[in-house]
């Protein structure tokens, strides 16, 4: 893939070709085209995969302290997820974590990351980390406002979890990173800690070689916390940073027109207005920022899903307070089948027809001997 | 049709009314065809039944007590019910003469599949053939004259004959009793709908979602079957009921909310397996039980499923989350008493048999 090539490009190039060349290139754009349409299937399955499976991981740590025997023994609770997401847009490499846990009685507190898929260098995710880490302390005054306390630095703890079949890379590359602190002497580098979710005995444990400052907390995870000592857990459908579909499946359609079908007197189903979406994301999304922000950030959040919905064609904007669906049928699953269906189906069209100009352009050249777009 | 003549009389417990039905009303002929659907609920009194009746449509024709004659207009005609409240354990019991094939499920099962807090009495096949069992053993001359039976071969039942073949059987004959017996002996199958006739005077059929057909008289004995399967379905209720949805504040100054869903659950002794999974996300979805599963989370290779499940009719959102031998399900905002009891029933007729309220 070249990203140097765009689209737009393609556009600007069929437009200065003669009648044989558009020819030729529009044959190369359809062969392109055709070979995108299953890499984009492939690339739109995993990325939403993916995203299932991370906020599956999320839910299940913090399920370890919904009222369980674990939270209560070791005095952490779960507060809320993303901490700091509210700085994520501001600056570039602004991250933040996946769950925040704290313990009012001595002021200690957990940051929890989940990770899925682990690349080989699993480096880049240490990195990632150090990232989120930094945010931490930078805006640990702001942090300790919220709360209401103040969260000491010294009893701040860092959490890696992942599956079972990615621990070893992780193990490999945090041996490696303390290797090389050591060798650099670097100090005050707090190592991570990783807890393990493994899936076939259902449980999450904390890896052998580590140790939590709360020995409760330690022995448990030892121990390991699965699903035969779980009993609630805490719902968290989605966070603010879940694939904006999924969103739109589980809020829009899963809970505000399956609600509009039960309790509203209306003809039109399908006209949702923004008001109840936004509703629905405040009861469900988990964030720790006051009401006022959190209203303020969902709303720039929905209008990212909105435009998000309107680009594929799943709805359209009737006026500034309404949406209407835009699919065949009423049945909750007739719609849900009908929705995505027609984002599939829109997102590799719109994937791979972009991904077949950039190659077209870049064949043409080729076969044409241009070194560049602009010697044409 | 009103079919019985009450005049002024208040009925305030259900034996007032079975005595009615069995003595006082016995210079009536009953009718032929007398449709008795059982039901439960989780309405707090016969005021909240009466108010969810009135929102899906019935009209309140007359109130003796706590049977009430209601009415819903259907093909510009009025289908006319009787139904007794009783207020020991919410169940709400239908009477009427109105046709089976349309009359009642455009009304009162419409009524029953897309309303809250109401649901079908679901006979599981196990329930049913322990409840065949035992009038078998009660009454000796007892005949089956028609029948209806399922096997799925998911199920741990044994069976002399191909038990990995999936079969339903409809059958007609005067020797049902034996028929059934060795059909299940041999074939593995589980009863769905029996028709039962007692030399006593009781000819009735009873189908798994708690529809008695009465042929023939004798109303105590019914009323002491229908209490029977009430017994055991209000054990798979009190569990249900054992749920919950709350918010949770926290933080120094309360400042953060959570929501924490505390499931019911179902034991399966025979367990749910990894190769069940498609077969499951496919029957659930069919217009037979009529869910939809809005997303799902299937962990390769191991036994974590977990998935967001909505009940088409009734617009009710669940959660569950599996491990293999158990099944949680967490309510969303509220559990409903019919969604639920409609999955724990889907799980029974699909999963496993065995399945129990835990």
């Amino acid at each position: 893939m070249n990203p140097a090539i765009s689209s737009l490009d393609y556009e600007g190039f069929i437009q200065k070709s003669s009648l044989e060349e558009r020819r030729i290139l529009r044959k190369l754009n359809d062969e392109w085209k055709k070979y995108y349409e299953p890499v984009a299937r492939e690339r739109l399955i995993e990325n939403i995969e993916t995203d299932k499976k991370h906020h599956n991981l999320i839910k299940l740590c913090a399920k370890a302290f919904a009222e369980t025997d674990l939270s209560i023994n070791s005095g952490y609770e779960f507060y809320f997820a993303e901490p700091l997401i509210e700085f994520g847009h501001i600056e570039e490499g602004n991250k933040s974590f996946d769950l925040f846990l704290f313990n009012e009685s001595n002021q200690s507190a957990i940051f929890i990351e989940c990770k899925t898929s682990i690349p080989t260098r699993a480096k880049k995710i240490l990195n990632e980390i150090e990232e989120s880490k930094r945010l931490i302390v930078n805006k640990l005054e702001y942090l300790s406002n919220i709360i209401g306390l103040q969260i000491k630095p010294e009893r701040i703890e860092y959490v890696l979890c992942v599956y079972d079949k990615d621990s070893r890379k992780i193990i490999d590359s945090l041996n490696k990173k303390a290797e090389k602190d050591e060798k650099n002497r670097i100090i005050g580098s707090e190592l991570i800690k990783l807890w393990i979710y493994r899936p076939h005995s259902q449980l999450i444990q904390l890896y052998q070689n580590h140790i939590h400052n709360n020995q409760i907390l330690t022995e448990m995870l030892l121990r390991g916390f699965g699903e035969d000592s779980l009993r609630s857990q805490f719902e968290l459908p989605y966070c603010i940073t879940t694939h904006p579909y999924r969103i739109i499946k589980l809020a829009i359609i899963g809970d505000c027109y399956t609600k509009n079908l039960h309790y509203e007197n209306t003809s039109e189903p399908k006209i949702i207005t923004i008001d109840t979406i936004l509703a629905a994301l405040e009861r469900n999304i988990s964030i720790g920022i006051s009401q006022e922000q959190k209203k303020e950030l969902i709303s720039e959040k929905l209008e990212k899903i909105i435009k998000y919905g309107e680009k594929y064609q799943l709805f359209e904007k009737i006026n500034e307070e309404e949406i209407r669906l835009i699919c065949r049928g009423n049945d909750i699953q007739v719609v849900k089948n009908n929705i995505e269906s027609k984002f599939f189906k829109n997102w590799i069209q719109e994937w791979s027809d972009s991904e077949a100009k950039r190659k077209a352009i870049i064949e043409y050249k080729k076969r044409s001997g241009i070194q560049q777009l602009k010697d044409y | 049709m009103t079919f019985l003549h009450i005049n002024d009389k208040k009925f305030d417990d259900i034996q007032d009314f079975i005595n009615f039905l069995e003595y006082e009303h016995a210079e009536f002929k009953m009718p032929s065809n007398l449709q008795i659907v059982a039901t439960i609920s989780n309405f707090e009194s016969i005021d909240y039944f009466i108010n969810s009746l009135l929102k899906y449509g019935f009209s309140i024709e007359k109130e003796f007590g706590k049977l009430l004659l209601i009415s819903k207009m259907f093909l510009e005609k009025k289908i006319f019910f009787y139904v007794f409240f009783d207020d020991r354990n919410n169940v709400p019991l239908f009477l009427t003469v109105a046709r089976k094939t349309d009359d009642i499920p455009e009304t009162l099962l419409n009524y029953i599949d897309r309303s809250r807090d109401i649901s079908n009495l679901w006979i599981t096949p196990k329930v049913m053939k322990e409840l065949k069992d035992s009038l078998v053993d009660k009454y000796e001359d007892l005949m089956i004259n028609y029948f209806s039976a399922k096997r799925n071969p998911n199920f741990d039942i044994k069976a002399e004959y191909r038990p990995e073949v999936a079969r339903s059987i409809q059958y007609r004959g005067d020797d049902g009793k034996l028929a059934l017996e060795e059909l299940e002996f041999y074939y593995g199958v589980l009863p769905k709908i029996i028709e039962i006739k007692l030399f006593e005077g009781l000819w009735f059929r009873i189908d798994n979602k708690g529809i008695i057909t009465m042929k023939k008289g004798d109303f105590n004995t019914v009323f002491e079957i229908i209490e029977n399967v009430i017994e055991r379905v209000i054990q798979i209720r009190d569990a249900i009921d054992e749920s919950k949805y709350i918010i949770r504040r926290v933080g120094v100054n309360k400042q953060f909310s959570n929501a924490i869903q505390t499931p019911w659950s179902m034991i399966l002794p025979s367990g749910i397996k990894y190769d069940n999974i498609p077969d499951f996300c496919r029957t659930i979805q069919s217009d037979e039980w009529g869910f939809t599963l809005l997303e799902h989370v299937l962990l390769n290779g191991s036994l974590f499923f977990s998935a967001r499940i909505i009940d088409n009719n009734k617009s009710s959102i669940f959660d569950i989350t599996t491990t293999g031998n158990k099944i949680d399900i967490y309510p969303v905002e509220k559990a409903d008493i019919g969604s639920c009891m409609k999955f724990y029933e889907f799980i029974v007729e699909n999963i496993d048999p065995q399945a129990i309220g835990g």
